[in-house]
């Protein structure tokens, strides 16, 4: 006399297909549109540095109250200026080396510094090569910023 | 290169898709409430499907923090992402999704526990999937980067006019009181003649 097992069978959800077409729907419009933004920013300009640029956050860094610094000011300021420790650098040094751009020497890793300075949709398209690094510094600059904060940003530097 | 930007893709990405399942979320489980399909699908299929439409929604919610977090562009620490206008980027805008975000899980969690809650207490959380879809639907025209596609922007209108017009039918059907078909209590007809 074999033993009866009882196998509990569990319900299937009533709406199993629509289950597995939704999810698998999810991911592939979430892969799909993470693919359309990249292609669409690599396919906007030459240099990745350009995505970056177009692709920043609106309000970031374009707010009618943000002023624009001029090519060759901002780079340089942001590495002669900010101490390692602090990564937002105050306003006034920005403007007091936005006076004297002459004595800003041109560096390696910001090579669009040595243009002339023009008119800001020229500017954005020339600073981009450090915009991800050096803009959110500059702009984010509050006078109460917590101290969390620098250190949160304190990789971008 | 695309490497270090994959999250700040996957970030927008993610809030996309987290706004649109939670959108058809609220249409099923209006749809279901209402009763406007007339059965046709099953009731218990348009319950199933919401159900798992809402942890969805959950789940690239969580996509959509995790990847701001990772990514290095925004800044968005975990301090920023859980607690509202702690950011320095449009805390406003910002705080309209840590708030939805803190609705839907509970909204979730509620409906997880639905068999240990009282009715009018599981009813009442899940009146907060209002309030919920608004925040999420301000969240996104506000913060959203991609908020300038009208792609996006058109879809936002068109579910949130579903939206709108569902609820009203919903109120309507619960101002007729018992005699309405859509979330009134399931108590037959002749049961309060007897």
């Amino acid at each position: 006399m074999s033993p009866i097992t009882v196998t509990r069978r569990r319900r299937p959800h009533p709406a199993r297909l629509a289950r597995q077409v939704t999810g698998a729907g999810s991911v592939a419009g979430l892969l799909f549109m993470a693919g359309c933004m990249a292609t669409g920013a690599s396919s906007q300009g030459a240099t990745p540095a350009v995505h970056l640029d177009s692709e920043r956050p609106v309000g970031w860094a374009d707010d009618a109250d943000t002023p624009i610094e001029p090519v060759g000011t901002l780079a340089p300021v942001t590495r002669a200026t900010a101490p390692a420790s602090t990564a937002r650098p105050s306003v006034a040094p920005i403007a007091k080396a936005a006076v004297a751009p002459a004595a800003v020497a041109p560096t390696a890793a910001a090579p669009a510094a040595v243009a002339p300075a023009t008119p800001a949709p020229t500017v954005r398209a020339a600073t981009v090569t450090t915009a991800r690094r050096t803009t959110p510094t500059t702009v984010r600059a509050r006078p109460a910023a917590p101290a969390a904060k620098a250190s949160s940003s304190s990789h971008s530097s | 290169m695309l490497g270090t930007q994959i999250w700040w893709y996957t970030a927008r990405a993610g809030g996309i898709v987290a706004w649109a399942l939670l959108g058809a979320s609220v249409l099923w489980g209006l749809a279901l409430s209402t009763r406007i399909l007339r059965g046709r699908p099953r009731p218990n299929w348009i319950l199933d499907l919401h159900r798992f439409l809402g942890g969805l929604a959950l789940v690239f919610t969580g996509i959509h923090a995790l990847a701001l977090i990772a990514d290095s562009y925004t800044h968005f620490g975990l301090v920023e992402v859980l607690v509202p206008f702690t950011g320095s980027w449009h805390p406003v805008a910002v705080a309209w999704g840590v708030i939805g975000m803190y609705l839907l899980a509970a909204v979730e969690v509620t409906s997880l526990l639905r068999s240990r809650l009282s009715k009018r207490a599981w009813r009442m959380t899940h009146y907060l999937s209002f309030p919920l879809f608004a925040s999420t639907t301000v969240h996104a025209l506000t913060a959203g980067t991609d908020r300038s596609t009208s792609l996006l922007r058109w879809s936002i209108i068109a579910v949130t006019v579903a939206v709108t017009v569902l609820t009203w039918v919903r109120v309507r059907a619960m101002d007729k009181g018992a005699g309405g078909t859509a979330g009134g209590p399931r108590i037959p007809a002749n049961a309060s003649v007897r």
